[in-house]
């Protein structure tokens, strides 16, 4: 894990990267969604696919996030 | 994870004793023996033993009647697409729809079947759930019969737990809440031999010791594991879970001190935890609390925070903490985790440019195949209805009854059900984008093209679903969460064209174009079904900035794994979609026929001799067509058009029908099959002599079809699922009065243009 690099959102991530999320910085219920998804803070995500939407693994299972929530999502990379 | 060693390919689970009474039916299946101290043992099998299971798929012969005195009641819930309806239907022997996407089952459900003494036991099966802070209304049936909520539903005596193997760690925060409802709760391990296919080897013994509850692995798409599920939930005294998640002692203790202080329905532990990590606006939408309850409430939050938690965020995280440890004791992970194949899959069809390609392609294909493999069937129907009218003519004596059932009857139902087999086709296309899981990667598509309308692509599913029929679509809209949101997708999504377009649609193609080839045909209808996805998209865009002005939703949805569809499943819902069809066919478009048949006959004109024209304008359908005439002839339509209209107004394949009666009263007898009534219309003139199916006529008739409100059931869906009148009133208000704006746009501006 890279400790020293600063936090992105998961839009700005790259697809096929490892990350694992910081913060989440959305309202309350969203952050109550996310988390109940499995997107909770500390969690390993890997970026899927980013077009009209993001798509991203966690625990294994496929999630799409709307840009809009993706860029609540503060990620930092996971070195391989 | 931790790697572990390999576990046996049988494990044994330990349930409680249960004291088989004397002469009841004991277990006779040789994988049960009994327990050296008399206690049962239900003997589970490891994943790799489990895929080879043959268990027979146990449906009694007659399933009691649910709601009977004294059955024991289950309800069965889990995460959205983890196999619960499969499940049901595998147990009950019903047929309830299942297919790849979350939000199948939006509605619960019940069955019964006989446990393993020969009991009656009811199952509810309940929609699919990720939380019990339900987000929808789906979510919300079932959190409300979990905590005894639902006042037409008595609280369950026990929950079913199914949990999808292959993503463990997800489906058990769901788990995790149940533990706390205060009743006995059993988890079905579904789908266990794709979790041994993606190398997750689960130790069911080890997880049952962890949660404190009986585990039973199961398949139940192949039913693997029935037998120990019965056995489970047929034991004398269903146990309570022996753990919950171990929460920081300042959310215990608050939670219980809260608990105390609700009405004592059995689940008020799990409802105080609930309160105390709702969300402030959630929070304000509850309207049953009472101030002195919301104080408590709130004091005890403001007491989680002063000792450094967030209280909407504590439980969650303790939760997943809790289930960290339960999955690293026992799954054991069989190499490191790659690129799935539905990853590699997704990579492509998501992607923002191969995806929508993909997206057209499969469209494209659908409307092709259903002019091109439609046809032999089809064909073979016109034949049969030929030789029938044919029969019937040389049979029957000429008059009134004669002509009642061969250009009533059989000209109306018969030439309707000459579109059955393009129905099952896209029925047949319908299932498998929606058995394959591609219908999720639509919604994800449409997303960003939804979003600039208001909504998220999750509306996109509902719409999609009304290509076959608006009523499931509608139904559909209940996985939305936001009320605003769901009522517009119910607003647009009957723009969306339903299979009961296909007839007419099919029909005016055939009177425009008679010689294209195929795929001009098919492209043309193809531009049918775009022009109402346009229009369901600009009047979602309007109603989100005016009536129903909301926030444009986040998406956040699951996608589920692409799987094989299901051949079999598939084919029962063709077979339960030409059952309604044929049924409809024999019911409402027989009477409506008719109905048609004698406004269009009687009275009949004094002289004899009278042409075919002659007699449907004496008629009272003519009296009504010529009445509504003014109104559609600026739309380029004449009076005879307008008889199809008013027939349409209750299904809109009765136009074909209706077509048929009014050109073979015509006719004198002759009776029509779609090319011969193509041709009649086609040669159909005006007082002027002018055709009155011109190309322009034509696409104005088709662009009122696609975008008309013309099927009471659909409106009759509305007023359910909105639980008012006004909706469905102005419904088929803003439809119609579009479908004559737009109809009027083109044939008017087509003319400006000097096109005919």
């Amino acid at each position: 894990m890279s400790a020293a690099s600063a936090p992105f959102t998961l839009c700005s991530a790259k697809c096929g990267q490892r990350l694992r999320i910081m913060a989440l910085v959305a309202c309350a219920e969203d952050c109550l969604r996310l988390r109940e998804l499995g997107l909770c803070e500390h969690t390993e995500v890997r970026k899927l696919s980013d077009g009209a939407a993001i798509l991203c693994s966690v625990y294994g299972v496929r999630l799409a996030l709307g840009r809009d929530l993706g860029a609540r999502v503060l990620v930092e990379p996971i070195a391989a | 994870m931790e790697k572990g060693v390999p576990f046996p390919e049988r494990i044994k689970i330990m349930l409680p004793p249960d004291p088989v009474p004397a002469g009841s039916e004991s277990f006779t299946d040789s994988q049960t023996p009994q327990h050296a101290e008399g206690a049962p043992v239900v003997e589970a099998q490891a994943p790799v033993a489990l895929a080879r299971e043959e268990v027979a798929r146990v449906s009694p012969p007659s399933p009691p009647t649910p709601n009977s005195p004294g059955m024991r009641r289950i309800a069965v819930t889990g995460n959205p697409n983890c196999g619960k309806s499969t499940l049901f239907n595998a147990l009950t022997g019903l047929r309830q729809k299942v297919g790849n996407y979350p939000g199948v089952t939006v509605e619960k459900k019940e069955g019964s079947f006989f446990g393993s003494h020969g009991e009656p036991i009811q199952l509810l099966d309940l929609p699919g759930c990720y939380s019990l802070h339900a987000r929808s209304p789906d979510e919300a049936v079932a959190r409300d019969v979990l905590l005894g909520r639902q006042a037409d539903t008595p609280r369950p005596d026990a929950v079913l737990a199914v949990l999808d193997a292959t993503n463990l760690e997800r489906n058990l925060y769901l788990l995790s809440q149940l533990l706390d409802l205060g009743l006995p709760v059993f988890l079905g391990l579904n789908m266990v031999d794709l979790a041994e296919e993606k190398g997750l080897a689960i130790d069911p013994l080890l997880l049952s010791d962890r949660l404190g509850i009986p585990v039973i692995p199961m398949v139940a798409s192949k039913g693997v594991g029935l037998i120990a599920l019965k056995q489970a939930l047929s034991q004398a005294t269903l146990p309570l879970p022996k753990k919950r998640p171990p929460f920081p002692a300042v959310l215990e203790t608050e939670a219980h001190q809260l608990a105390q202080a609700l009405p004592n329905h059995g689940a008020q532990l799990a409802e105080a935890l609930l309160l105390l990590g709702m969300p402030p606006r959630q929070l304000a939408e509850m309207e049953t609390l009472s101030p002195e309850f919301l104080q408590a409430l709130d004091d005890a939050r403001q007491r989680i925070q002063a000792a450094g938690l967030d209280p909407v965020s504590a439980a969650v995280d303790a939760r997943y903490e809790w289930i960290g440890e339960i999955v690293t004791a026992s799954v054991h992970r069989v190499g490191e985790p790659g690129l799935s194949i539905s990853d590699r899959l997704d990579a492509v069809l998501t992607h923002r440019i191969w995806g929508w390609m993909a997206f057209l392609g499969a469209m494209t294909l659908m409307f092709f195949s259903i002019f091109t493999i439609a046809k032999l069937p089809a064909d073979w129907i016109t034949a049969g209805q030929q030789i029938l009218g044919d029969y019937l003519q040389s049979v029957m004596a000429e008059g009134d009854f004669r002509s009642l059932i061969v250009d009533g009857v059989l000209a109306g139902v018969a030439g309707v059900l000459v579109f059955l087999p393009q129905i099952l086709i896209l029925t047949f296309f319908l299932g498998l984008l929606e058995d394959s899981g591609y219908m999720a990667r639509a919604a994800f598509l449409m997303d960003r093209l939804m979003s600039k309308v208001g909504l998220h692509g999750k509306s996109f599913i509902p719409m999609l679903s009304s290509f076959a029929c608006a009523i499931p679509g509608i139904m559909a809209t209940r996985t939305i969460e936001q009320r605003k949101d769901r009522l517009v997708t119910i607003l647009v999504a009957p723009l969306m064209s339903c299979s009961a377009r296909l007839p007419v649609y099919t029909l005016l193609i055939a009177v425009l174009l008679p010689e294209v080839a195929l795929w001009i045909k098919a492209l043309i209808m193809l531009s049918m079904y775009v022009l109402g996805i346009v229009a369901a998209f600009l009047m979602a865009w309007l109603f989100k900035k005016t009536l129903l002005r909301s926030e444009t939703p986040v998406l956040l949805m699951e996608m589920p794994p692409y799987r094989k569809p299901s051949l079999s499943g598939i084919l029962m819902r063709m077979q339960e979609r030409a059952a309604v069809f044929l049924k409809r066919a024999g019911t409402v478009i027989l009477a409506l026929s008719v109905l048609l048949w004698a406004l269009s006959t009687y009275p009949k004109p004094e002289n004899s001799n009278a042409t075919g024209s002659e007699r449907i304008a004496h008629s009272v359908a003519g009296h009504l067509g010529k009445a509504l005439e003014p109104v559609i002839a600026p739309l380029g339509f004449d009076w005879k058009i307008g008889i199809g209209l008013i027939g349409s107004f209750a299904a809109r394949e009765v136009f074909v029908s209706t077509m048929g009666i009014v050109y073979s009263v015509e006719n004198s007898g002759g009776e029509p099959p779609v090319a011969a009534l193509s041709q009649t219309m086609r040669s159909e003139k005006r007082g002027d002599g002018t055709p009155v199916y011109t190309p322009l006529t034509g696409t104005s008739l088709m662009v009122f079809y696609v975008l008309a409100m013309q099927c009471l059931s659909t409106l009759a869906i509305v007023r359910r699922e909105t639980n008012s009148l006004r909706w469905p009133a102005f419904q088929f208000l803003y439809m119609t009065g579009l479908a004559y704006g737009a109809a009027l746009l083109v044939f008017q501006g087509g003319r400006l243009l000097g096109w005919h």
